[in-house]
């Protein structure tokens, strides 16, 4: 049985579709990356499993399993408990994730598992555990005077503090600077490899996918467009949208790449194929 | 070569900062200082750096947006700021500010979000009309939005109706409004998907080839710079580290700096092993299995450092101190009774400890007086004795163990003093900075038989060796993680721990002068 099995879920928007019968499997110790442009519904997808929908945006199909149990037949109640106990987030943006009034060692002992002893302890450990220097200090100050690579080492901390199945990390480097963005992303898999659980990976950039992900699923208006392991994706793209999609990526190590954007006429061809269904 | 478009000349950008706030002598604090580069006509320069290496504020002083105190800057041979004269811009002073008022319509700048720089209250067209009417060029917003690939259905929209990547343009229609012959992009494609960054770029370099634009490219996406830019400026810590064409400068780097970065950026292929190599520098070392010496272990740093070396997994851990009694019961942990000052014992210890491969000299003593105010002079001789001469004495006789052993490291537990000098503490500064000047000779000495040699200066630590100094002081387990983390991670031989060390270093490397007054204030 796999860690997450999302089943052909659909979800609308006041009845326009927002993703269209999209199947995802996670196993556990898997990191799987999702990425797209914007608007490919990547991010609602990692909404849909996390439970928190915006309130227009409902569910018209399929099923989301978490270790077997489909998580949309659940009452809410029996819901959240679940996925405050087996699911976690890292955010994009990790200030927006904090509470500025409450300390970080606070805002860390709330997600410490049930029965933990010593919680000022146990977030200092947890602190150290991702490479945060000053744990001490950190632990006592409040968001607005960490820099934004702290932040989210802080969220990564409360992300598998609480010891859960599936770690969702949305974008989680987007707002940081690139030598940080090695050090976030080196943590995370770390974190991931010690723990063992399963990750998804949301992103809009293939080369962090190339240098991280096990499996990936390339996705374009709200439909999987492919779905295949890392090596085959990044080194043999089957399909023409994620072929245009590695052609549209700069790269460091080449002059001039990464200027032409993908084409219109394949995306008109694949609305047209797709059809609206 | 033709005239230079942009030409700064030991340009220097200083902010208030804070704590500073009500003093009257207030000069800020350093954020750019000498910067000096060229700009070519039709060159797309790209200014790469870390948040708060001061690209931003670079961009913002050669656009007109942030005052610059130091140097000049020429604009087409033209001196376009007077340094000496703050006031220069708000004032409207008479001489400079036509010339001033001149290059404003040749230099245009565009900023990061879009959707905050455009008036929300306007719509797309009107906001495009204002700088038309003010510059008084004979464009019409028809043709700025055919400029970049816009429609003319888009000029009664308003800013939040429209996405990302066509704000972005309707930015660089403003920008493109007064006709510009540079332009500055800040973090222009940052925030938008692969096929709208790659549509911007495009119209960025068809701008420059059509109509001989310059673009001072300012991102910290170096994929980006390699597609777009021809020259490149590596910026960190408000100094200009590299400067070169762009294919130069990726492929053979010489500054450290722009190795680091270029290691950090990734590029689509495959290779699981790349995220590892970051967390390992050229100085790293394994603290796991290592056999570690630390002097001074009964108490403050030295006593941590313990703590944290059996957590992190050391073989074994001989813990030197006069008094022994302090020491922690640990089968891993081997006491060792020892006066760094007596040759003779420290000789000893080398031979007892054989199996040495880290060496942490942090044993210390600070007598608290100041150069002149101590009546006597053997509180001085002391720290000389302690902090200097026992320190050699141990890597003296630890430095042939450490070879044996396959190279292994030393630590030097040294103090920001080392290199600022405190009036309270004038002899303790004295004898750290010789140790520092050691610890450099003694680097450089055994390089050769693989030994790597680290200077640990932190700022004000909570011990009770400096229990006279005022808060904020470092708690001193947070000084060990970074000693240790450095260690780890070798990306740098010298550490300075804490935000004291951090923000001395950083004023050391732009103004050694300002330091003193500085670190004055720290003083009760």
């Amino acid at each position: 049985m796999s860690l997450l099995q999302v089943d052909s879920l659909s979800l609308g928007l006041r009845g326009a579709p927002v993703l269209r019968k999209v199947n995802l499997t996670i196993e556990a110790s898997e990191i799987a990356g999702v990425v797209g442009e914007s608007g490919a519904g990547k991010s609602m997808l990692g909404k849909a499993i996390l439970g928190v929908l915006p309130r227009d945006v409902t569910v018209t199909g399929g099923a989301i399993r978490l270790n077997g149990t489909d998580l949309l037949a659940l009452r809410p109640r029996a819901r959240r408990a679940f996925l405050k106990r087996d699911l976690a987030l890292i955010p994009q943006d990790p200030l927006s994730a904090l509470n500025p009034c409450r300390t970080i060692s606070a805002q860390l002992a709330e997600v410490l598992p049930k029965g933990t002893t010593d919680a000022k302890v146990e977030v200092i450990r947890w602190l150290d555990a991702v490479r945060i220097p000053s744990a001490t200090k950190v632990a006592k100050s409040f968001p607005h005077v960490l820099s934004g690579g702290m932040r989210q080492r802080a969220l990564i901390a409360a992300a598998f503090a609480s010891r859960p199945k599936l770690v969702i990390a949305d974008e989680p480097t987007t707002a940081l600077d690139v030598t940080v963005q090695k050090d976030v992303l080196h943590l995370i898999r770390e974190m991931q490899r010690e723990t063992g659980v399963g990750l998804m990976f949301v992103t809009h950039d293939l080369c962090l996918v190339a240098k991280i992900c096990h499996s990936v699923t390339v996705m374009h208006g709200g439909r999987v467009i492919e779905q295949a392991a890392c090596t085959d994706l990044i080194n043999r793209p089957a399909h023409a949208y994620s072929q245009a999609l590695l052609a549209a990526t700069p790269r460091p190590d080449q002059a001039r790449q990464g200027l032409e954007p993908v084409p219109t006429a394949l995306i008109e061809r694949m609305v047209a194929e797709a059809g609206d269904g | 070569m033709a005239e230079p478009l942009l030409e700064a000349r030991g340009l220097g950008v200083r902010l208030g900062m804070r704590r500073r706030f009500l003093r009257k002598d207030d000069k800020g604090y350093p954020i750019l200082s000498n910067i000096n580069f060229t700009m070519q006509p039709g060159e797309i320069l790209a200014l790469v750096g870390e948040s708060g290496s001061g690209k931003t504020t670079l961009g913002r002083a050669i656009a007109g947006l942030t005052q610059i105190q130091a140097g000049s800057l020429l604009f087409q041979g033209q001196p376009i700021v007077d340094p000496g004269n703050v006031a220069t811009i708000r004032t409207k002073d008479r001489a400079w500010y036509p010339r001033w008022r001149a290059c404003r319509k040749d230099i245009q700048m565009i900023f990061q979000d879009p959707l905050s720089s455009l008036n929300p209250r306007r719509s797309i067209g009107q906001s495009l009309d204002v700088p038309l009417r003010n510059f008084g060029v004979a464009t019409t917003v028809d043709e700025l939005f055919d400029q970049v690939g816009l429609t003319s259905q888009f000029k009664d929209l308003y800013p939040h109706r429209i996405s990302g990547g066509q704000r972005q343009r309707v930015g660089i229609a403003r920008a493109l409004a007064s006709a510009p012959k540079l332009i500055i992009a800040d973090e222009v494609v940052s925030g938008l998907d692969v096929s709208n960054q790659a549509r911007i770029l495009r119209l960025l370099l068809d701008l420059r080839d059509q109509r001989g634009l310059s673009v001072l490219f300012i991102t910290h996406d170096l994929a980006v710079v390699r597609s777009l830019a021809d020259r490149v400026l590596v910026m960190q810590r408000g100094k200009i580290r590299e400067d070169g064409p762009v294919g130069r400068v990726f492929e053979t780097p010489s500054h450290s700096y722009t190795r680091k970065l270029l290691r950090a950026a990734p590029s689509p292929e495959c290779d699981p092993d790349w995220l590892a190599e970051t967390a390992k520098g050229p100085f790293a070392m394994d603290i796991e299995n290592a056999t570690v010496f630390v002097t001074g272990a009964n108490r403050g740093i030295g006593a941590r450092f313990i703590e944290a070396l059996l957590l992190r997994g050391a073989a074994k851990v001989y813990a030197a101190a006069r008094d022994v009694a302090a020491l922690p019961d640990d089968p891993r942990v081997v006491k060792v009774a020892l006066d760094i000052t007596d040759a003779d014992a420290v000789a000893r210890a080398a031979t007892e400890a054989s199996d040495v491969t880290l060496l942490i000299n942090n044993a210390g003593f600070n007598s608290n007086s100041g150069a002149l105010k101590n009546p006597h002079m053997e509180d001085a001789r002391r720290e000389m004795e302690v902090n200097y001469f026992g320190t050699l004495s141990m890597i003296r006789a630890f430095a042939p163990v450490l070879k044996a052993n396959g190279g292994g490291a030393i630590v030097n537990m040294l103090s920001i003093l080392s290199r600022v000098a405190l009036p309270m503490m004038g002899t303790l500064c004295a004898s750290k900075a010789a140790s520092l000047s050691m610890t450099q000779a003694v680097r450089a000495e055994l390089m050769a038989q693989g030994t790597r040699v680290f200077a640990v200066m932190p700022g004000a630590v909570d011990t009770d060796m400096s229990k006279d100094f005022p808060p904020p002081k470092l708690d001193p387990a947070d000084v060990v993680r970074a000693a240790l983390n450095g260690l780890e991670t070798g990306d740098d031989d010298d550490i300075y721990p804490g935000d004291m060390a951090q923000g001395l270093r950083a004023g050391l490397e732009h103004d050694p002068k300002e330091v003193e007054a500085e670190l004055a204030s720290y003083l009760p």
